[in-house]
């Protein structure tokens, strides 16, 4: 056997070790009995265990697209994939596929032909594995349906066999549902965080709330399992696009499955949103608004089709309708996505240089982009205004935008250069904004305090206002963003027509990364805000729906509170220099005493009501560092310091070197050391880059508040992907829980098993 | 003795015992398997062909992807593993694998948009 000598390296290091199974880093015997507890035998002890399995077969590894349980409705379309994942001695061959007991594999053959190998079918590009698409597919009838395939794999007929629990479709009830459907996502806001919210917006009287947030008022609650496909930690791809699709779908995955083809990312099989369905089967209308670039994640679960959420600009393509060759969205190849996607009516949100060439000046003087930008097409100046959209840059242009025209908004991002936090594709964080427009301050210093970084010339022209201050005021806010939305879709669906809107609050999440927890809290107020004004603006039509979710929860939590004062004037410095970690706790000037930072938290018995205060009435605390505030820390997190003082911008956690912590960042405060993997781990540099530099999500299950007609729906615990039966029900007309079992098993699906006949698409 | 069965659940009374105690027999002891995985990037559209993939054991294997980017170990036992990545350019990720033995081949495809951890908030 002729071996590289390089490649000998690891067998002489891990070679070396005792005789267990598993590495160096977690294998070491325990000193007490020499025992190493990571063998096998402690895992598996004659039973079986789960070794992450998918619904495969065993030898070849075939599978089909959807999952098995994917909870899909009556006439939403998706691709049936049948794959082998382990390469044959010879090409693989499809022998036969049934649906519900009748032989389709002439029509799925017919199809594929139809369709043209390559990308359109999803081929791979070696023989030895087997893999074919037939897109756009529906099931024509509610009820259980089977779908086996058998592939002939080197002499051996291999098979699986998927189920599809298929729901009653969102329209034909008897008595007709809501028309108006607003769903808002909390990115990362689990529960932690709209206590938080709760307390420091409306705060507390001898143990008692003074009152309750918007999405605490609501009419039911449930509690929503957010795991993904392949990972018990959802990512917020398909922790949104499961929602809207009722797939489980995979870390990364926008609305498509995995497939044998990792090397495009486009061409995986797909499932239709809801977003899609509603407007290609009924006509209703779509949007999306977030405070994030409007082609992250979240945003695009509703309307976009990708293995890959780092495809920005194919995705913003999607979102239009927009596909030509020679562009990061090409159309040969994707004729079936072209099909599937709809346009989104009104798109409001950040993240320019997914949309406007680098060319574009207003890419570098108006978004503050040094050098970012598209370099195939030009959609906002160009593509949307030809496809009847109106585009807004700020505030005044929103508000002037017809009520009547599609609508496309891209606003400025965070680009102080003197912040690492959030970046221009990001709008900036609700309490800079509020800063900026001098509805807040941060103890005490406002937007013309140098700390503030906002009495300043934008870094790269002057587009978008003579000073930061005045580029960030002319930013909406998210209730300015929602009312325009409700406008245009109101609008342009008409009195009889319907439409559904999601409105993302993305910066519960990316500021919780970087842990910048007092502006997390200004977040849920504000997205709380957009909630209490659509409950009151659409609750007196009596035909809305409107749900309060998140697609995943984060692992901070409350510890306490702290006394910003006493903080300051404790010096942390004295205790601590950043200069010279690691340090040794103890106070300098009197070494038999811990630093006055370790005693500043009062926890447990010891946690006195914050005095967060709102003089403009307006539910935003005037300043996040009053007399008493509250604390959060992170039970997943990277090494940073805190002295538990808001930041005057926001700002990364770690260093240059994630080893460490930002030195611009609390200095003086407490080391925390971070407990995240460690990573770019080069051969013989042995972990010295340190751990993962932001905070991660967790897997705790997350609330859904919900409102309106048919509300009574999402009372429960469930899965995220069975969230869109429960609105499907709504939008029927159901009202209550009971309508929803009829037998199977799966919620709103009956114990039939319809007629191959009503497979549509083959 | 009748009380006994009494206290337990009619799920899992004797004859339904008997019966699973059967199956698991039947079942086997768990073997050695076969691994196959790929090694891509799942965000970047990317195949590694030609990264060294080590299964940390005793003793180790060390193969090399070929070029759709394929690997394999060979009678893997049972146990659960960790598989050192390292790409042409000396970077170095680690995995977690787990052969149940209960299938002949485990299927372990090492996707690096999971394996590595991002370290920007737009990238979760």
């Amino acid at each position: 056997m002729n071996i590289p000598r390089f490649a000998l390296l690891p067998l002489l290091v891990f070679g070396a070790v005792s005789p267990v199974l598993a590495g160096l880093d977690d294998d070491a015997p325990f000193k007490s009995d020499g025992v190493t507890r990571n063998t096998p035998a402690s895992y598996i002890d004659g039973r079986a265990f789960s070794d992450n399995p998918s619904h495969a077969e065993a030898n070849s590894g075939l599978r089909l697209s959807p999952p098995t349980g994917t909870q899909l409705l009556s006439g939403q379309r998706f691709d049936l994939r049948v794959e082998t994942q382990i390469p044959a001695q010879t090409p693989p061959a499809l022998v036969k596929l049934v649906v519900n007991g009748h032989d389709v594999t002439a029509r799925f053959k017919a199809k594929i032909a139809a369709q043209g190998l390559g990308l359109e079918s999803g081929t791979p590009k070696s023989e030895l594995l087997f893999g074919e698409t037939a897109r756009n597919l529906s099931f024509g009838r509610p009820g259980l349906w089977k779908v086996k395939a058998v592939v002939n794999v080197d002499g051996i007929e291999r098979s699986i066999e998927n189920t599809y629990p298929v729901a009653q479709p969102p329209f034909g009830g008897a008595k007709g549902g809501p028309r108006h459907v607003v769903f808002f996502l909390g990115d990362g806001m689990g529960l932690p965080i709209r206590t938080a919210a709760r307390l420091v917006g409306k705060g507390l009287f001898e143990g008692r709330g003074k009152g309750g947030l918007n999405m605490d008022r609501m009419d039911e609650y449930g509690l929503v399992h957010t795991s993904s496909f392949d990972s018990v930690i959802t990512d917020s791809a398909p922790g949104m696009a499961s929602y809207v699709s009722g797939m489980k779908q995979s870390n990364n995955a926008i609305n498509v499955a995995v497939d044998n083809t990792p090397e495009n990312s486009l061409d995986n099989p797909r499932v239709e949103t809801l977003w899609e369905f509603l407007k290609r089967s009924q006509g209703w209308k779509t949007g999306v608004v977030t405070d994030a670039f409007v082609t992250d994640a979240t945003p695009a679960a509703v309307a976009a089709h990708s293995r890959a959420r780092a495809d920005r600009t194919a995705i913003a393509q999607q979102m239009l309708g927009y596909y030509r060759d020679e562009s990061a969205q090409p159309k040969t190849g994707y004729a079936a996505l072209a099909e599937l996607t709809q346009p989104l009516d009104v798109i409001l949100g950040a993240g320019a240089r997914d949309w406007l060439l680098k060319s574009n000046p207003d890419a570098k003087s108006f978004y503050q982009y040094k050098d970012k930008g598209r370099s195939d097409v030009d959609l906002f100046a160009t593509v949307a205004p030809s496809l009847g959209y109106a585009t807004a840059r700020n505030l005044a242009e929103l508000q002037a935008a017809p009520d009547n025209q599609r609508l496309l908004g891209i606003f400025s991002g965070e680009f102080r250069t003197t912040s690492s936090g959030l970046g221009a594709d990001n709008i900036p964080a609700v309490l800079d904004r509020r800063v900026a427009r001098g509805l807040a301050t941060i103890r005490g210093k406002d937007a013309a305090a140098e700390e503030i970084g906002m009495n300043v010339a934008p870094p790269f022209g002057t587009g978008c206002g003579a000073t930061v201050a005045e580029c960030f005021r002319a930013v909406p806010s998210k209730k300015e963003m929602v009312e325009k939305a409700v406008a245009v879709l109101n609008r342009l669906a008409g009195r009889k027509g319907g439409w559904i809107l999601l409105v993302e609050q993305s910066q519960t999440d990316k500021l919780a990364h970087i842990l910048e927890y007092d502006r997390v809290i200004y977040e849920a107020l504000e997205l709380d805000e957009s909630i209490g004004w659509v409950t009151k603006h659409l609750g007196t039509q009596r035909d809305a729906l409107v749900v309060v979710a998140s697609d995943h929860a984060q692992p901070e939590t409350i510890i306490g509170v702290a006394m910003p004062s006493v903080i300051a004037s404790a010096g942390a410095g004295a205790c601590f220099s950043g200069a010279a970690y690691p340090i040794t706790i103890g106070s300098a000037a009197d070494p038999d005493r811990p630093c006055a930072l370790q005693d500043v938290i009062g926890t447990f018995n010891d946690s006195t009501f914050p005095t967060y205060a709102s003089n403009r009435g307006d539910g935003y605390p005037d300043d996040p560092d009053p007399l008493v505030k509250l604390v959060l820390e992170d039970g997943g997190r990277p090494t940073y310091s805190t002295n538990y003082l808001t930041n005057y911008q926001p700002l990364e956690p770690t260093a240059k070197t994630s080893a460490l912590p930002n030195p611009k960042r609390a200095p003086d405060g407490l080391l925390m050391t971070g407990n995240m993997p460690t990573q770019k781990v080069k051969a013989g540099a042995n972990k010295t880059e340190g751990n993962v530099k932001i905070a991660p999500h967790s897997a705790d299950d997350v609330p859904l508040s919900a409102s309106g007609r048919g509300a009574e729906l999402f009372g429960g615990v469930y899965e995220n992907a069975e969230v869109q039966v429960r609105i499907a029900a709504a939008l029927r007309g159901q009202t209550r829980r009971a309508q929803m079992q009829l037998g199977s098993g799966y919620s709103g699906v009956p114990t039939t098993a319809p007629a191959a006949k009503f497979l549509k698409g083959l | 003795m009748k009380k006994i069965f009494a206290s337990i659940p009619s799920s899992i009374r004797p004859v339904r015992l008997i019966a699973a105690t059967a199956f698991l027999a039947c079942a086997g002891p768990a073997a050695a398997a076969d691994v196959y995985g790929r090694v891509y990037d799942t965000l970047r559209g990317q195949l590694y062909p030609g990264a060294q993939v080590t299964l940390v054991a005793q003793p180790a294997q060390v193969v090399r992807c070929d070029e759709q980017a394929g690997f394999r170990f060979k009678d893997v036992p049972p146990g659960v593993y960790l598989v050192r990545l390292a790409l042409p350019d000396s970077s170095v990720f680690t995995s977690r694998l787990l052969v149940s033995g209960r299938t002949p081949t485990t299927i372990a495809d090492l996707d690096l948009s999971r394996i590595n951890p991002p370290d920007e908030d737009d990238e979760y």
